[in-house]
């Protein structure tokens, strides 16, 4: 026994720390796991499902493609909707935080834009663009929006003189600025931005799918609410969240491998 | 000989919170010699890099001329390049980025730039970092990467503003030996403000001694003692001396106006 633990630990040390990391991260999901089966157990089916029938429900799902059509249904409506956000926001942030009239004029609104949740807004947009992808996109795109901009916006705020000093006395003319200089050195703000911003766009759509749309993860939930088969809702929130740590793991892969020369991000 | 820098009657002002204007600077003018090392040197706060600011062109509302080869300036260029004092570098660029960052303003091709910016970084004794990010770097391999930079944006004048004041004793000296170094090897002009009574004599030609606050330049003394200089000769001593009283005049000066 005692030599089986310490062969488990030196494989945990000899390979990387990714492995390491993972193991650790699984631990949680292990015991929420065996939680939930004891609680099932004195539960009815119809308030929380055992986990073999939530896996049964998955690969039924799985086998009539059910699952895989709301999947990428659902991944088609936050593709259109986030990148149409940054496509605005980002630009829009970039000169807000270059020029202070901008600034003076469109603060406000801002503020205020980023208060008013992507959710209270779908009366209005089902009215206007009735059910369906439109809707959904606008939904997406409102939901991202805001935290995109004002994180591009401190970002551009926020750069420290000292750069652009060192290109000016380098040779920079003003027109180069803005890309050897501002947005490199905002990037990093302007990715938690977009972090921030994801995560935000795919909570909207889920609320989007359930109360104005036929196909997604969102929409699966309630047509298996309204059937009362509550191991689907369960396999639904599970999807989500999955693919939401996907989304979100993906990003950071990307950020990191951009932005290595950040101290931090490289020693973490 | 025309001068290759030339400050006219350079005044700058501040205003200060209770309306009350501060005058940092009052009627600087100074002429440097093509391939002359002048070295400032005051109390803390006379605005010694406020100066170095309007000669790179980075300070605006000032009184007053930079003349450069006989042409006013005003506008920041690379012909006045600065080496900030703390051996600024853009983060996000490899050394050899910040290196050819100049080249790459002007559209060399890159093929050309990497050679050359390989050249200047075997110069500072950094080939090996070139593809290191500044964070990577210890204080004193950043100076130079920082200079590498400087020097492959070829500059008339070479502006370093205290660029030595954040290494450890032994990092400095090897610094002042190696800036000296390429200096003379490229044949640079060069103004740089310390506080080092030390560095100024060892490294300058002339040492221009600013006033305590509003600065004015008080005196200016000719270093004439041939290169490598002794620290611990007889004259270098001499010098470092009449410097030391200068500027511990000015510093009691401040003292009593803050009383």
């Amino acid at each position: 026994m005692e030599h089986v633990t310490i062969g488990l630990s030196a494989i945990i040390t000899k390979d990387n720390k990714l492995i390491k990391k993972f193991l650790y991260g699984l631990i949680p999901f292990i015991l929420l796991l065996v939680g939930w089966w004891a609680i099932s157990l004195r539960l009815e089916s119809y308030l929380l499902p055992s986990p073999d029938t939530v896996i049964d429900a998955f690969s039924k799902a799985i086998c009539t493609g059910e699952l895989l059509r709301h999947t990428v249904s659902s991944m088609v409506k936050i593709a259109g909707g986030y990148l149409l956000a940054l496509l605005f926001a980002i630009p829009l942030g970039i000169m807000i935080g270059l020029w202070q009239r901008a600034h003076d004029m469109l603060n406000p609104l801002v503020q205020m834009a980023r208060f008013v949740p992507s959710i209270a807004l779908i009366p209005i947009i089902v009215l206007w663009f009735g059910i369906g992808y439109q809707a959904a996109t606008v939904i997406i795109f409102w939901g991202a929006f805001s935290p995109v901009l004002i994180s591009t916006i401190s970002g551009v705020e926020g750069v420290e003189i000292e750069y652009v000093d060192f290109a000016l006395t380098h040779g920079a003319q003003r027109r180069h600025l803005l890309t050897k200089v501002i947005i490199p050195a905002a990037l990093p703000d302007i990715f938690v931005g977009m972090r921030l911003g994801l995560s935000y766009a795919w909570r909207a759509m889920i609320a989007a799918e359930m109360l104005a749309s036929k196909f997604g993860l969102g929409y699966l939930i309630m047509d298996a609410r309204w059937l009362m088969q509550t191991e689907r809702v369960i396999m639904g929130i599970i999807t989500i969240g999955f693919i939401g740590l996907l989304l979100d793991f993906s990003f950071r892969s990307a950020e990191e491998s951009m932005l290595k020369w950040r101290k931090g991000m490289v020693l973490k | 000989m025309k001068p290759k820098l030339e400050l006219r009657d350079i005044t700058k002002m501040f205003a200060s919170d209770n309306e009350r204007r501060l005058i940092a600077l009052n009627d600087i003018s100074l002429s440097i010699n093509e391939s002359d090392v002048v070295v400032i040197i005051g109390p803390s706060g006379c605005g010694k890099t406020t100066l170095l600011k309007i000669i790179a062109g980075l300070e605006n509302s000032y009184k007053g001329e930079v003349i450069l080869e006989g042409k006013s300036v005003k506008a920041p260029g690379p012909d006045r390049c600065m080496v900030s004092q703390m051996a600024t570098l853009l983060p996000w660029r490899t050394v050899i980025q910040n290196v050819e960052f100049s080249k790459e303003l002007l559209g060399i091709p890159k093929a050309d730039r990497k050679k050359e910016s390989l050249e200047y970084l075997k110069l500072v004794g950094l080939e090996q970092f070139a593809f290191s990010y500044p964070f990577e770097l210890s204080g004193g391999m950043r100076q130079r990467a920082a200079l590498a930079a400087a020097l492959m944006s070829d500059p008339e004048i070479i502006l370093l503003d205290e660029p030595f004041g954040a290494l450890d004793a032994q990092t400095r000296k090897d610094m002042q030996e190696e800036l000296l170094r390429l200096l003379q090897r490229t044949k640079k002009t060069a103004l740089l403000v310390t506080h080092s009574i030390e560095e100024a004599i060892w490294l300058s030609d002339r040492i221009v001694i600013i006033t305590a606050r509003p600065g004015r330049v008080k005196e200016v003394v000719q270093v004439n003692l041939p290169h490598p200089r002794n620290r611990t000769s007889s004259e270098f001593i001499e010098i470092r001396k009449v410097i030391s009283e200068m500027i511990e005049e000015e510093v009691k000066l401040t003292k009593r106006n803050h009383v």
